[in-house]
């Protein structure tokens, strides 16, 4: 997986790196827009991190002249920008996320993997199961009309899912991709997320199910019947 | 208090009041004393008629001859008495009307005619009289040929003052009616006056009434100024320019230390996140997730102070979201795992589904952040912190407990005062500003937040407000 960083800050740029080399991308870095508009040119990424607050060039206007030439490359805004019209302004212009900073790495690097499957999955920006809708952008999961009340953690569950929709998921592939680094027994904490899961989506009179698999690991369908 | 419409209202009408009062006092008696002058006037005509009749007639006022003087003073339908004394004070003669009741004695030594008041005539009324003195010239010796002498005699006649009373009763009647519609008249009058002469200072009133922290940009503007209210608009404007110009400066510079301190926070939280990811060592020895600790705690304070000039510049609104407090308070404790395993604490979670909130999510999530942070950092390594969500019927309530064997009542009351938290960090300082943010942050979403010492000596934090009803959880 390619992956282009655009980021202003020396110290925030060779940690990231750091960081998605260790998770296993190819990582370019850029410290300006302009730099990060001639890499995005002349190579072909899979992922940009574009900071929007950048010298010379904003972020804002490296996505729009990406967009404008037809670059598809999947874009993940990370911004010192945190109200809605921010957000929306980001979105909307073509960024495929947006992640406030300060961040935790831990979901960084998941929405960034999210972003990869989706650009060698569907490559749209939205999964559908049934009744169950999943928006990619905004992050949420919709029960015909209604969002589903669910916890970051919750949400990237069912996105992972989601993504292997009808296929059976293991549950270590679950705890190396969603926890980490997080301590203690984590297969504990997927059985516990995949509890909470279920349960919201029995109680939202969703019809698609996340069935479990004793021993393998779970499997999202759509409903059956 | 009173207004300043009343209490000018209430002063100008009683003063007139009293003034009307005054003056309708003075004028009664002003009208009485002339209508007794125009009765007084009457007397002492009738009193001379009679003295030309004695004169003319010496033995008229013999016994059985009074109906002769009586005569002289029936020439209107007025009731007279008269009263004829000697120098000596014997009654020489008097009206048979007068039922052997006396008029009052003057001595006829008196130059001029005497006027005065009498209680009570024959005929059961209050009555004015008039004393004159005459001197009859009669003639002295046995068959009245001899010398005349001079007799002084003294006339006093008087009439009943019914019509005069009935009169002023009538004057006095027609002046109260005057008084009354003209206070009545007055009083509105005044009113109308004072309500429209002081709308200027109520529309400076209502103005200032509206202004807030969100509407500094906003001046006084008046319509149809007063002279003396020109220098308080100006200077009051002046003032919201300044305080405005402030504000905005104050504002300006919180949120953009705020935002310029997210960079760094970024830096050295990636910087400990992704050494903990790639060396075992880092993660084994504690130091980076104490770090990655304190940079959190940064975060978290930054964040509130971020919501709390937003929500003090009117960009927030305080309940904007529908929000399953369950799934925030879990997503919330997926965020102090780490912190928590890493000081052996175990986390207890007892969280009620379905309790909805009509809240602003934003400051609920930094409200519950901040006291879980302060509760994962304070407990003692190896015990409990324990989280509970319940509904009670149309309120929620959240409590965050965790052991506090170093606090008394007396600090837990000061919690939530900056920089007077109770709790000491294991590096020793015990800034509490964030606790003193997350009460700010509570107070704008109107929930109440507590602190309080459990019988098992735990720190309990209760976050409560109301919580939706069940059947209208979702929009």
């Amino acid at each position: 997986m390619k992956l282009l960083l655009v980021e202003d800050s020396a110290s925030l740029r060779a940690n990231l790196e750091t960081g998605f080399r260790g998770a296993g991308f190819a990582v370019d870095t850029a410290a300006d827009g302009t730099e990060g508009l001639r890499l995005a040119r002349e190579k072909q990424y899979d992922v940009v991190v574009l900071d929007f607050g950048l010298p010379s060039l904003d972020g804002m206007d490296v996505l729009q002249a990406m967009r404008v030439e037809g670059n598809g490359a999947r874009v993940l805004a990370l911004t010192a920008r945190d109200s809605l019209q921010d957000r929306l302004k980001g979105l909307d212009g073509g960024a495929d996320d947006y992640v406030v900073k300060p961040f935790s790495f831990d979901e960084l690097l998941a929405r960034v993997r999210a972003l990869c499957r989706r650009a060698y999955g569907a490559g749209g920006s939205a999964i559908q199961l049934g009744d169950l809708a999943l928006d990619l952008s905004e992050r949420v999961a919709r029960v015909g009309d209604r969002a589903l009340e669910l916890t970051r953690r919750e949400y990237a569950l069912l996105e992972h899912l989601a993504f292997r929709r009808g296929q059976v998921v293991k549950r270590e592939e679950i705890e190396n991709s969603l926890y980490e680094s997080a301590d203690g027994p984590k297969s504990n904490v997927v059985d516990a997320g995949i509890l909470r899961l279920r349960k919201k989506l029995v109680a939202s009179g969703c019809k698609a199910t996340i069935e479990t698999l004793r021993g393998i690991g779970y499997r999202l369908d759509a409903a059956s019947g | 208090m009173r207004s300043i419409q009343t209490r000018l209202l209430l002063l100008l009408a009683g003063g007139s009041a009293t003034l009307v009062l005054a003056g309708g006092w003075v004028l009664d008696g002003l009208v009485r004393r002339q209508l007794l002058a125009m009765l007084d006037a009457a007397l002492p005509s009738r009193a001379e008629a009679l003295a030309i009749v004695l004169a003319l007639d010496p033995d008229a006022m013999q016994e059985g001859r009074e109906s002769a003087l009586a005569a002289a003073l029936e020439v209107t339908s007025r009731p007279f008495f008269f009263q004829i004394w000697t120098h000596d004070g014997v009654t020489a003669g008097r009206s048979p009307s007068l039922a052997g009741v006396d008029l009052p004695y003057v001595h006829g030594d008196e130059p001029t005619p005497w006027f005065g008041g009498i209680e009570r005539l024959p005929n059961g009324q209050a009555g004015r009289a008039v004393a004159v003195v005459m001197h009859q010239v009669r003639a002295v010796g046995a068959s009245g040929g001899g010398a005349a002498a001079r007799f002084p005699l003294t006339i006093v006649v008087a009439t009943d003052q019914t019509e005069l009373d009935a009169t002023l009763a009538r004057l006095r009647r027609v002046a109260l009616l005057i008084v009354l519609v003209a206070l009545g008249v007055g009083v509105l009058t005044l009113r109308w006056v004072l309500r429209s002469g002081l709308a200027p200072l109520r529309e400076l009133a209502e103005q200032a009434r509206g202004l807030d922290a969100r509407s500094l940009a906003s001046r006084f503007e008046l319509e149809r100024v007063p002279s003396e209210l020109v220098p308080i608009r100006d200077r009051l404007n002046e003032l919201l320019e300044r305080l405005q110009a402030a504000f905005d400066h104050e504002q300006r510079f919180t949120s953009s230390l705020a935002h310029e301190l997210r960079t760094p926070i970024a830096e050295l939280r990636t910087l400990a996140e992704v050494a903990l990811r790639a060396d075992p060592a880092a993660r084994s020895s504690g130091n980076y997730q104490a770090f990655l600790t304190s940079v959190e705690r940064i975060q978290s304070l930054v964040q509130a102070l971020l919501l709390l000039r937003r929500s003090e510049a009117g960009q927030l609104e305080r309940a904007g979201d529908r929000v399953e407090l369950g799934t925030l308070v879990q997503d919330v404790l997926d965020d102090h795992e780490a912190s928590a395993a890493q000081r052996r604490l175990s986390i207890e979670a007892e969280i009620a589904d379905g309790v909805w909130l009509d809240t602003n999510r934003a400051m609920l999530r930094a409200i519950v952040d901040n006291l879980l942070r302060n509760a994962v950092e304070y407990a003692p390594t190896g015990t409990a912190v324990r989280v509970d969500v319940e509904r009670t019927g149309a309120s929620f309530a959240c409590r965050i407990r965790n052991a506090a064997p170093a606090l008394d009542e007396e600090s837990v009351a000061r919690l939530f005062e900056p920089r007077k938290g109770g709790q000491t960090r294991r590096d020793g300082s015990h800034l509490g500003l964030g606790l003193a943010l997350c009460n700010a942050l509570a107070r704008f979403v109107g929930l109440e937040l507590a602190a309080a010492l459990d019988p098992e000596h735990r720190l309990v934090f209760t976050i409560a407000g109301p919580a939706r009803a069940d059947a209208d959880q979702r929009r």
